[in-house]
C-alpha cells in the first residue's frame, strides 16, 4: 500500500473581499499517495490553484488541515514552510516566474543557493539537469533570449533542482504551442517515471495523459466527490 | 539601482547642506567669544598713545590690538585674475616675538586676515604677509605669491611669506595677548583693543574715565556681553524655527523621496521576492538579503553627499565668509542622519514586503 503523500482533510479556504466572502475551497478531503501523478480540471474560479497554494504552504486553510510527507503545514513556523517549499516542494508555474537578471544556469541554481549548499556542486547539479532538458547550450543565456518552451524547460530545471518529492505545476502548458506541450508533457512522465509526486493542473488533457488520477473541481471541491472524502473522481480522457 | 544612488545622493546632499550649514553658521557666531580669552574689548580708534596709557592700569595683564577693514582682493600676480568679491581684510600687530613662533598664528581668528609680517625674517614686514590657509585656498595662492589687496583707495601688496593653520572662527579675537608695539608703518592707529584683566570691573571703570577725558569714540564691553549680542544675533539672523525648519524640512524631504524610491524598488522586486519564496526563501531572509543592499546604498550615498554637500557648503560658506572645515562632524552627522532615514525606511519596507501577495503575483504575467 503507498503511502500518503498528501493528505487534504475537510479543507475550507475563504477570502473576504470589502463587500463580499469568497469561498475558494470548501470542505476538501483529499489524499494523493505517494508517486502519484494527479491531474486537476476545473472551470476558472473552481478552486484549483487555492488547492496548489494550500499544498504548497503559500495559504494557510481557514479550516481543516493540509498534511504533506507528515508535516501539518499549519504547524510550522514561516521559516519552517519556507523550508519546507524549498526541500520538498518544486512549482512550475503558467508564466515560468524566471527572474529576468539572471540567466538560465543562475536560475536553475536559485533554491540550492536559498537551501546553502555548495556553489560548485550547485552549477554541476544545474548544467546536468539543464542538458538533461536539452538546454546544454542556453546555460547562459537569459529568459528573454530563450523561446517559452524553453523558458519552462528551465522552470522544470529549477523545480527539480533540490531534488523534492512533490512536483507542483500550475497550467504549465498555458502559454505553450502544442509542440513544446508535448515535450512538456514528456518530462512530466520522465518525472513520475523516477518516483515523484506530480500535481498537475491544466485545461489540456494530452498534458495529463499520462497522470494516474484526474479529478475535476467545481466550486472549491472536487466533483461528484462521495461522502467519504477520500475517493479521487476520475475521468477517462482516452 | 545607479539611477536610485544618484537620486539619493542628489536629495540627500542638499539636505545635508540645509542642515550643515546653519550648524556651522552658529558655530561660527558663537564659538570664538567661548574660546576666548580676554575680558574686555575696546572698539574704536586706538592710537600708541591709547595703548601705551591704557597697558598701565594696574589691572591689566595683558593686551593686544588690531585692525580691519574690506578691500577688494586680487588673486596675485601669477594669474591677475580677479575674483570679484569683497573679504574683510584685517592686519593684525604682532612683535617679532609672536613671528618666530608660527604655532602662535593659532590666535582665533587671526587667520582668516592678513597678517603682516614675514615668517622667514621673524621681524615686521610691510612687504610681506601670512595669510590664512582658508585665505590663500580661496584665492588660490600660495608662499611666494603675491597678493595685492585695497583698503579703500589704498593699494596694499604683499607676497606671502608664511600660510597659517586652518581655525574655524570668523571674529578677530585674539586669544593669545602680550604687549608689542601697536603701530605697524602703514598703519595710524588700531581699531579693536583686547584687554585681560584681573580686574575687570575695575578696569572698565578706568577706561570709563580714559574714555570721558580723552573724548574717544570708544564702546567697551565686557565678553559677557559680546556672547549676549553674539547669541542674540544669531537668533535674528537664524531664528530656532528656520533652523527647525531646515532640519525638519530637509529629514522630511529625504525620507519622502528615500520612501518613494523604497517603493520603487520594491515594485520593480516584487516578482522576483515572490519566485524567491516560491523557491524556499523566507521572508525574513529576504528582508535580510535586501536591508544589507540598502545599507550598502546608504553608505555609498552617505559618501558620495558628504563630498558634494561639501562642496555646495564650501560655495555657500564662502559668500558667507566663512571656511568650509566641516568634513568631520558633517561626516558624522550625514552618516548618522542617513542611518535612521533607512531605519525608517527599512520598517516600511519590511512591513510592505510582509504584505506581498506570492500566489497572486506568481499568476500575474
Amino acid at each position: 500500500m503507498k503511502h500518503n503523500m498528501i493528505r487534504l482533510e475537510n479543507v475550507t479556504k475563504e477570502y473576504f473581499k470589502p463587500t463580499q466572502k469568497i469561498i475558494a475551497v470548501s470542505s476538501l478531503d483529499l489524499l494523493i499517495p505517494r508517486g502519484e501523478f494527479l491531474g486537476i480540471m476545473g472551470m476558472s474560479g473552481s478552486g484549483k490553484t487555492t488547492l496548489i497554494n494550500l499544498i504548497a504552504g503559500f495559504d494557510k486553510p481557514s479550516s481543516g488541515k493540509v498534511v504533506v510527507d507528515g508535516l501539518d503545514l499549519s504547524e510550522l513556523t514561516d521559516k519552517q514552510v519556507s523550508e519546507f517549499r524549498n526541500t520538498k516542494i518544486g512549482m512550475i508555474f503558467q508564466h515560468f516566474n524566471l527572474i529576468k537578471e539572471f540567466t538560465a544556469l543562475q536560475n536553475v541554481i536559485v533554491p540550492f543557493i536559498i537551501a546553502n549548499k555548495k556553489y560548485s556542486t550547485a552549477v554541476e547539479r544545474a548544467i546536468k539537469l539543464l542538458s538533461e532538458q536539452g538546454l546544454g547550450h542556453r546555460l547562459h543565456h537569459y529568459p528573454a533570449e530563450l523561446s517559452g518552451g524553453e523558458q519552462q524547460r528551465v522552470a522544470i530545471a529549477r523545480a527539480l533542482m533540490n531534488d523534492p518529492e512533490i512536483i507542483l505545476a500550475d497550467e504549465p502548458s498555458g502559454n505553450l504551442d502544442r509542440e513544446s506541450a508535448e515535450n512538456i508533457a514528456k518530462i512530466f512522465e520522465n518525472i513520475h517515471s523516477n518516483g515523484k509526486t506530480l500535481v498537475v493542473i491544466s485545461h489540456d488533457t494530452k498534458l495529463l495523459k499520462n497522470a494516474t488520477k484526474i479529478v475535476i473541481m467545481e466550486y472549491g471541491n472536487l466533483k461528484n466527490s462521495n461522502t467519504n472524502g477520500c475517493q479521487l473522481y476520475s475521468v477517462d480522457i482516452t | 539601482m545607479v539611477k536610485q544612488l544618484l537620486v539619493l545622493t542628489i536629495v540627500f546632499s542638499i539636505v545635508l547642506t540645509l542642515i550643515l550649514v546653519p550648524i556651522r553658521f552658529e558655530y561660527e557666531q558663537l564659538a570664538p567669544w567661548k574660546e576666548a580669552k580676554y575680558n574686555i574689548f575696546v572698539n574704536g580708534p586706538i592710537t600708541k598713545h591709547d595703548y601705551l596709557n591704557v597697558t598701565t592700569e594696574p589691572n591689566i595683564v595683558n593686551a593686544a590690538v588690531s585692525s580691519y577693514g574690506s578691500g577688494t582682493v586680487y588673486k596675485g600676480n601669477i594669474t591677475d585674475t580677479y575674483i570679484g568679491m569683497s573679504i574683510p581684510v584685517n592686519t593684525v600687530l604682532i612683535n617679532h616675538e609672536m613671528l618666530k613662533d608660527p604655532s602662535k598664528f593659532d590666535i582665533i581668528g587671526l587667520n582668516h586676515f592678513l597678517i603682516s609680517g614675514t615668517l622667514k625674517s621673524g621681524y615686521p614686514d610691510p612687504g610681506y604677509a601670512s595669510i590664512s590657509w582658508n585665505i590663500a585656498k580661496r584665492l588660490g595662492v600660495d608662499v611666494d605669491d603675491t597678493i595685492i589687496y585695497w583698503v579703500g583707495d589704498s593699494r596694499y601688496e604683499y607676497r606671502i611669506s608664511g600660510i597659517t593653520n586652518p581655525t574655524s572662527e570668523t571674529e578677530f579675537v585674539a586669544e593669545d595677548l602680550r604687549s608689542f608695539d601697536p603701530i605697524a608703518a602703514e598703519e595710524n592707529y588700531a581699531d579693536n583693543l583686547y584687554i585681560i584683566s584681573k580686574n575687570q570691573e575695575a578696569t572698565m571703570e578706568y577706561l570709563q574715565s580714559y574714555i570721558f577725558e580723552n573724548n574717544k569714540e570708544w564702546t567697551p564691553t565686557t565678553l559677557e556681553n559680546q556672547k549676549i549680542r553674539a547669541s542674540t544675533s544669531l537668533k535674528e539672523a537664524l531664528p530656532p524655527i528656520v533652523r527647525f525648519g531646515f532640519i525638519g524640512g530637509g529629514m522630511v524631504l529625504y525620507l519622502v523621496v528615500l520612501l518613494r524610491e523604497q517603493n520603487i524598488v520594491i515594485d520593480n522586486k516584487k516578482r522576483n521576492f515572490s519566485i524567491l519564496t516560491a523557491l524556499g526563501a523566507s521572508k525574513t531572509g529576504l528582508m535580510k538579503i535586501y536591508a544589507i543592499e540598502q545599507i550598502l546604498i546608504m553608505v555609498i550615498v552617505s559618501f558620495f553627499a558628504i563630498l558634494v554637500s561639501k562642496f555646495w557648503m564650501y560655495q555657500t560658506l564662502f559668500k558667507l565668509y566663512l571656511p568650509a572645515e566641516v568634513i568631520f562632524h558633517g561626516a558624522a552627522i550625514g552618516f548618522v542622519l542617513n542611518a535612521i532615514a533607512v531605519i525608517v525606511a527599512l520598517l516600511y519596507t519590511n512591513r510592505k514586503i510582509s504584505k506581498v501577495q506570492v500566489a497572486e503575483l506568481l499568476r500575474e504575467e
